[in-house]
């Protein structure tokens, strides 16, 4: 890779035609990404189940070992029983805007647009669940290949890693406290983002030398 | 042979010595050039040293320097595009190369390094920079600038219209206006002096965040610290609705809330002031701080 100017036409030739040789797709191990495959599997979009006839619309569809893994076709009573849900949720939001939107002078309360302001706790768990997987996933990847890491990367990556997940263990109790305070929602949501994004940055300059 | 004649040949065979020792060490001269256009790409790689990008009005790229011992240098490409670096041929003990790189100015740049400190000036096009531990400075009217280090620190100085600045440990300075501007850091020290900002994430776990200019009409900007304290100076005449949550704060000489360090764990509170002339158009500035202090001042 010293000099490009030289070079010898015939290994050129060679390298081409074995480059060309090479498939065009390989199938990865199945055993590597083996966290992240399940994931993706676990929250993957499931297929409609077809509608097999008209009268089958009118009535709940009779789901036996498929049910776990297929979305239901809405039916009506579903729809009735949703529009009822949503105007509870409605009338329960505006009750809950009212209630915790904040007001002048140090009033507890939550900021618009946090991911906690539309989100319930339980919901909430999930998704902070799911960046729990996702950060363990590349934090083991980076310690397969903590060998080769530059020793200031190690350094700072630890000690970072440290800060933050003081952080998410602070905001995640005080959550617990307070389950409905959007702010602290929103700033776990931060430590986490900022967890994966050194963690993904990590990978990529160890992968960039 | 005469005492002095011995002494002669002695003191000659030592000068000899001293003066090609330093060439045993010493790095090698390097000068290499490619044919670039004006908006072609170019990627540096260089893990020890000093990379110093200058923009210039040629379609080519120059690069003068020298490289550390162990190392050697590749490259090649085509106006379109051209990659080059220094590797380390299996040595572990490569030492500092210093680079001086000339490019066209308005090309698209990409620069990764280890400790290496990077400079770029005197340049108009995307940026893109990566380091483990090396410093990064930016002058120059750069029209995107993406940059992080771990612990090295940023400096930047230029009003791209989009800007992200990221670091770990190391502080960031950024100077300058910009429509879209994003700054992460987990501890480092974050100082803003922003003439226009229209939108703005601002992000520190434990770092000190320092925010002072102005924020353009229906500009939003956005603060978030867990425990690091932010200080916001807006200059004179600025109108903003600032929205703070946080344990305790002082908005323009009113302590607000709890004590500045809070020894119970409890969750932050919301104050609201507005600052100028109150319209439903004003910018919003929103800090939200889980343990950090607020304080807001107009200077």
């Amino acid at each position: 890779m010293n000099d490009h100017e030289e070079f010898d036409e015939t290994a050129l030739t060679a390298l081409r035609e074995a480059a060309q040789a090479l498939p065009r797709e390989i199938a990865p191990n199945p055993a590597a990404w083996a966290n992240i495959r399940d994931r993706i599997e676990h929250t993957r979009v499931r297929e409609l189940v077809p509608v097999a006839n008209a009268e089958a619309k009118e009535t709940s569809v009779t789901v036996a070992a498929e049910k776990s893994t297929r979305v239901l076709q809405p039916t009506r009573t579903w729809l009735r029983s949703t529009r009822g849900a949503a105007l509870i949720a409605a009338t329960l939001f505006m009750a809950v805007t009212t209630l915790v939107v904040p007001r002048e002078d140090g009033v507890d309360g939550a900021r618009p647009g946090a991911l906690a302001a539309d989100t319930a706790p339980a919901e909430m768990s999930t998704v902070f669940a799911r960046y729990d997987g996702a950060a363990t996933d590349l934090q083991n990847d980076l310690e397969r290949r903590r060998p080769q890491l530059h020793p200031a990367m190690v350094a700072v990556l630890d000690s970072c890693l440290h800060t933050l997940n003081e952080a998410i263990d602070d905001t995640q109790r005080a959550l617990k406290d307070a389950p409905d305070n959007a702010t602290i929602a929103g700033l776990l949501e931060v430590a986490y983002q900022q967890k994966l994004d050194l963690l993904r940055r990590a990978t990529e300059l160890s992968e960039s030398f | 042979m005469p005492v002095r004649t011995r002494f002669l040949t002695w003191f000659t065979a030592l000068a000899v010595l001293l003066m090609y020792a330093p060439l045993s060490d010493a790095q090698q001269a390097v000068t290499r050039g490619w044919p670039l256009n004006a908006d072609g790409s170019l990627k540096i790689y260089n893990d020890v040293g000093t990379i110093r990008v200058i923009g210039w009005d040629r379609d080519s790229i120059a690069v003068m320097g020298t490289i550390g011992t162990g190392g050697s240098m590749f490259g090649g490409g085509d106006r379109a595009g051209v990659k080059f670096g220094i590797e380390g041929n299996g040595s572990k003990n490569l030492t500092a190369s210093d680079l001086v790189v000339h490019v066209p100015a308005r090309a698209r740049v990409w620069i990764r390094s280890a400790s290496a400190t990077i400079d770029v000036s005197a340049y108009a096009g995307p940026l893109d920079i990566a380091s483990v531990s090396g410093s990064v400075k930016i002058q120059g009217t750069p029209t995107e600038v993406r940059a992080e280090s771990m612990n090295g620190t940023l400096d930047v100085t230029a009003s791209p219209a989009y800007l992200r600045l990221k670091s770990a440990t190391g502080a960031i300075t950024w100077n300058g206006s910009s429509d879209d501007v994003g700054i992460t850091t987990v501890s480092g020290r974050m100082t803003v002096n922003a003439g226009t900002v229209h939108r703005g994430r601002f992000e520190s776990i434990d770092g000190e965040v320092r925010y002072r200019g102005s924020i353009g009409a229906n500009g939003t900007i956005a603060v978030d610290t867990h425990s690091g304290n932010v200080l916001l100076a807006f200059t004179k005449g600025t109108n903003v609705q600032l929205d703070v949550s946080a344990r305790g704060c002082e908005l323009f000489g009113v302590p607000l809330g709890q004590e500045r360090v809070a020894k119970i764990p409890h969750p932050p509170k919301g104050f609201y002031k507005t600052l100028g002339k109150p319209s439903p158009v004003s910018p919003s500035f929103t800090v939200r701080t889980y343990k950090g202090y607020v304080t807001a001042v107009v200077q």
